[in-house]
């Protein structure tokens, strides 16, 4: 008997959003028969835990007459179930908004079924379930459909689907390619899978620990594993366990560094099935380094079935993987030191981004990891331990403005413009008390260099003040000081408070009134601060500068030293400055080749 | 001296950066040196980055940061009233979106004149026009100011003009649209419709259409956090109490999670804190909400917003008020103790002191009278239990949440 109706809902319909909003490509067609063919299995052995476990695939080189074939042992479907499965087919499957997978078997079923549309007009499947008739449901992509008891009975239980091929899909059906996907989706399927003679399955999962297999050679194992899908040698192995996502798998450390702003692609199977070979959000994001190889039964895929839906679990399971991780490099740390170095030389962004929150990480950083100083390379340990207190610029222009003269004053300063740098200094005393450290303004470093006595400080002021006046245009103020080296003649320092105070007054200049109001609105901090020409009373030169008579040599000299200040501190110059370097240069050339004395 | 190559690759660099205190240093660096070359074009391309550089969560580390974003972005505003034409599309984009960030700034600032604001906000007008954009988002920000201001006409007229307007590349994200819908909803006593717009929230993470964010700099939004917090008090008041214990709980755990991990600055979101302070006083969960409120409390010297710090210090006054009352007379703050009616005090005296300065630059009473409101709320319940379900099955059965047919 057959019964020919027609679904309730336009097969084409759902069919196109199938293929143009859900799944990516038809070759999902494979894993979602490749599924139902398992959760058949499964369910079977529910009832009969010795039941033979199996899935056999027949592509159109082996059946003849250009179908495929899909056959698997499992439970099969009863008469009335296949029309329950109509009816859910009809219906549209039950899907809550959130995509949420269901566990059971029938609505999974009439998904997987309809996947095969993306590739086939026709789909047949006939089924036995236990000792019940052989049924046969013919569907079509135009929504009708024909259900009844097969002309032939099945020897066993077991379901198989054949899809007839559409014209310009064949090459979905064809051998190599559905032996690929085969592979590549269920390489790690528990029940073994052959596509003609070839099988397809491996049989267990990479990371599972063979019975009296030496952990070295499990390692090596695992590093020819990585090498082989997915294409590095990893600096190391690490083993995943997540018990409440029934998660299991490994971490392989990149061998060359990873850019934070590449999406992670994590290798992810549910249930043994390939869930996605690059799924993002599996790990904390500081943990770059790591991609992963793991098999989840408990996490929850979105509706494509191709990513992992963003819930609590997923959440936890980062957390709890990021633990793992850390661990790890906490182990390192502490025995294996050598490794330690080879990952901090290339993966030491992961880890100070880490150390921003993490004690532990932190710890390592401080120990293992040299910054850039004024005196060489250091870590901050060694940095405490030879200097005390440790003393940072913010950024690297500032840095470069203070290096030379602070180390000459046997201050130890770091470049904390490094990325992250600046953060670990400053969280540094949260791991203890006792630890100090100070950022350095470029205008803190004049309050670290020495006066001159009063006597000295008083003879110089008709100096300092004509100095002043030859620089009044270029609004630095003009100090002296005496200071190491003493063949550095002067020092020109700015910091941020003045760079914004010129720019707010460059900038009140260039908008209109509503701008201007809007930004008298603020207060400035720190508007008054200029930058200073520092003159170092110690250089010979200075010395020779402060006597001179001609108050025309004594300008172009302050012009050239201001110029040269500006140069040596990695300054820009601006077009004012610029035409001041010209006219100092030309005129004290002009003073040293005509003759005139100079003092 | 860097040449314009080099400086070039500076902002280039930049726009690279994740997001965070380290990219300040790279774009006032790169306005340093492309100033030097006098090159407008070059300095416009550095003061861009510097705006974005400044926006944002940044108070925390740059006390000043308000300021130095709005002398960045005036001078990018007066470069391309000079000429229009040289700007490149994408850096007008820019402009259009950085509109949006000045006016908040200017808004979370008492010491701007209101109709400075106002003059920007036509300022914006004219420019989204002249380019031919939606009004949504214009409409969107002069909404929020008069909501501020509290011209009730105003809001109304804005918010109808705006909800039904095309949502484009300038806009907001869709659940900050959301969060945005729910406020002028509540604000009107509209909760029934509040409510409803929260619930797909309860179930799982909003999806987005649209970045949150301008031009790939990631910002973390906590967005089914801040969605949740914004429909505690309106899930409270239409009786869907389990709805409104479950969106406190997850969404306070959410938060207090990324400031643990210092993904955000405990200062940034204060305002969504003091929501759930007030949300735990007006449930009967007293106790819960000094014990939120002493966690913060050495944050609000980390330069929270005016409006956030104005909200949390009435948040918390009134629960240390009230447990002064029932016999907890000590609060931990800044590594020692403190009297709780004494802070409870303070704080009450601060958060007038900033809805003052509001008021007096809007000209009207508005934040007065909400920080009088808070400082005197009573609870709206019993004591309502606040537990975490035992697995995601046991979500609140909601009204309205199907699963319709189709919906594959």
């Amino acid at each position: 008997m057959s019964a020919s109706s027609s679904f309730q809902v336009d097969l084409r319909g759902i069919v196109d959003l199938l293929s143009n909003h859900l799944y990516t490509s038809p070759r999902v067609y494979i894993r979602e028969l490749l599924q139902n063919a398992i959760d058949a299995i499964t369910a079977r052995h529910v009832f009969e835990p010795d039941a033979p476990a199996w899935v056999r695939i027949e592509t159109p080189e082996h059946t003849g007459d250009g179908t495929l074939r899909v056959h698997d042992c499992g439970i099969g479907l009863t008469e009335r179930q296949v029309h329950e499965l109509l009816a859910t087919i009809g219906r549209g499957s039950k899907r809550d908004d959130g995509g949420f997978a269901r566990h059971e078997f029938l609505g999974q079923f009439g998904i997987g079924l309809l996947s095969c549309f993306l590739v086939t007009d026709e789909v047949r499947v006939e089924t036995r379930s236990a000792d019940g008739p052989t049924i046969c449901w013919t569907g079509y992509s135009d929504g009708r459909y024909s259900v009844g008891q097969a002309t032939t009975t099945r020897s066993a239980p077991g379901t198989t689907v054949t899809l007839v091929p559409r014209r310009g899909s064949e090459q979905w059906l064809a051998a190599p390619t559905v032996a690929e996907l085969a592979r590549l989706y269920g390489s790690l399927l528990p029940f073994e899978v052959r596509v003609g003679d070839t099988t397809t399955t491996d049989g267990s999962l990479p990371w599972a620990t063979r019975i009296g297999e030496p952990h070295a050679l499990r390692r090596a194992r695992l590093i020819e594993y990585a090498q082989e899908s997915l294409g590095f040698t990893p600096l190391d192995v690490i083993d995943l366990r997540v018990p409440q996502a029934g998660l299991t798998g490994v971490a392989f450390v990149s061998p060359i560094p990873v850019s934070p702003a590449v999406k992670a692609a994590h290798r992810v199977y549910l249930k043994r099935m390939l869930l996605a070979e690059c799924t993002e959000g599996l790990l904390p994001e500081w943990a770059f380094f790591a991609r992963c190889v793991v098999d989840t039964s408990e996490l929850r895929p979105t509706a494509s079935r191709e990513a992992l839906y963003e819930d609590e679990l997923l959440e936890t399971t980062r957390q709890a993987l990021g633990d793992q991780l850390r661990d790890w490099l906490a182990r390192l740390a502490a025995t294996d030191t050598s490794r330690l170095h080879a990952f901090l030389d290339v993966h030491h962004l992961s880890v100070k981004a880490l150390a921003l929150h993490d004690d532990e990480m932190l710890r390592i950083v401080d120990r293992w990891w040299p910054m850039e100083t004024n005196m060489g390379a250091m870590t901050p340990a060694e940095l405490r331990e030879h200097h005390g207190v440790i003393r940072y610029c913010a950024t690297a222009d500032e840095f470069r403005q203070v290096a030379a003269v602070a180390a000459a004053q046997g201050l130890a300063v770091v470049n904390g413009g490094h990325t992250y740098d600046s953060q670990i200094l400053e969280r540094l005393p949260e791991l203890d008390e006792q630890i100090v450290v100070g950022r350095l303004d470029p205008s803190d470093l004049t309050t670290s260099l020495d006066l001159l006595d009063p006597g000295e400080e008083s003879a110089l002021r008709a100096f300092v003040a004509s100095a002043q006046a030859a620089l009044d245009g270029f609004g630095c103020e003009v100090v002296v000081r005496a200071f190491e080296p003493a063949g550095l003649p002067a020092l020109y320092l700015i910091d941020r408070f003045a760079v914004f105070a010129q720019q707010l007054l460059a900038t009140k200049e260039r908008v209109d009134d509503l701008w201007a109001d809007v930004l008298n609105a603020y207060d400035s901090i720190g508007a008054d601060t200029r930058p200073q020409l520092i003159l170092n009373h110690r250089s010979p030169l200075i010395r020779r500068i402060i006597v001179l008579p001609d108050s025309e040599l004594v300008g172009l000299s302050m012009g050239a030293l201001y110029c040269q200040a500006l140069l040596l501190g990695h300054h820009p110059l601006g077009p004012a400055d610029s035409a001041l370097l010209d006219h100092s240069f030309l005129g004290l050339l002009d003073h040293a080749v005509s003759g005139k004395d100079v003092v | 001296m860097k040449g314009h190559a080099e400086i070039r690759e500076m902002i280039d660099e930049f726009w690279r950066m994740p997001v965070g205190r380290e990219r300040i240093a790279v774009a006032e660096a790169a306005i340093r040196h492309a100033d030097a070359l006098d090159d407008p074009d070059l300095s416009f391309a550095a003061r861009l980055a510097a705006t974005d550089a400044y926006s944002g969560p940044t108070r925390s580390y740059l006390r000043d940061a308000d300021h130095r974003m709005l002398v960045a972005f005036s001078w990018c505003v007066a470069e391309y009233d000079r000429d229009p034409s040289r700007r490149s599309a994408w850096e007008v984009y820019a402009l259009r979106w950085f509109f949006k960030n000045a006016v908040v700034v200017m808004r979370d600032n008492p010491a701007v004149p209101l109709d400075r604001i106002r003059s920007v906000l036509d300022r914006m007008k004219a420019l989204y026009q002249a380019n031919g954009q939606s009004r949504h988002a214009v409409d969107q920000y002069r909404w929020e100011l008069e909501l501020q201001v509290g011209n009730r006409a105003e809001q109304d007229r804005l918010y109808d003009a705006w909800v039904s307007a095309a949502r484009d590349e300038n806009s907001v994200c869709d659940h900050w649209d959301l969060i945005l819908q729910m406020t002028h909803l509540t604000n009107r006593g509209r909760e029934e419709e509040a409510a409803e717009l929260a619930i797909p929230a309860l179930s799982g993470e909003p999806s987005c259409t649209r970045p949150c964010h301008l031009l790939g700099a990631g910002l973390l939004f906590l967005a089914r956090a801040e969605v949740l917090t914004e429909a505690m008090e309106p899930f409270l008041r239409t009786g869907r109490l389990s709805e409104a214990a479950y969106a406190h709980h997850l969404a306070y755990r959410r938060m207090r999670r990324a400031h643990e991990k210092r993904q955000i600055a405990e200062s940034d979101r204060m305002g969504e804190i003091a929501l759930h302070i007030r949300f735990c006083a007006i449930t009967g969960n007293e106790s819960r909400g000094l014990d939120i409120a002493e966690t913060y409390l050495d944050a609000l010297e980390q330069m929270p917003k005016p409006e956030d710090e104005m909200l949390f210090s009435a948040a918390a006054a009134q629960v240390l008020r009230r447990a002064a009352e029932r016999g907890r007379t000590t609060v931990r703050t800044g590594g020692r103790t403190a009297e709780a009616a004494e802070m409870g005090e303070h704080l009450a005296e601060r958060a007038t002191a900033i809805a003052v300065r509001f008021d007096a630059r809007n000209g009207t009473s508005t934040q007065c009278d909400r920080v009088a409101s808070w400082l005197t709320a009573e609870p709206l319940t019993d004591r309502l239990p606040i537990f975490p379900p035992i697995t995601d099955q046991a979500l609140p059965q909601t009204t309205s949440h199907d699963g319709s047919p189709g919906s594959i």
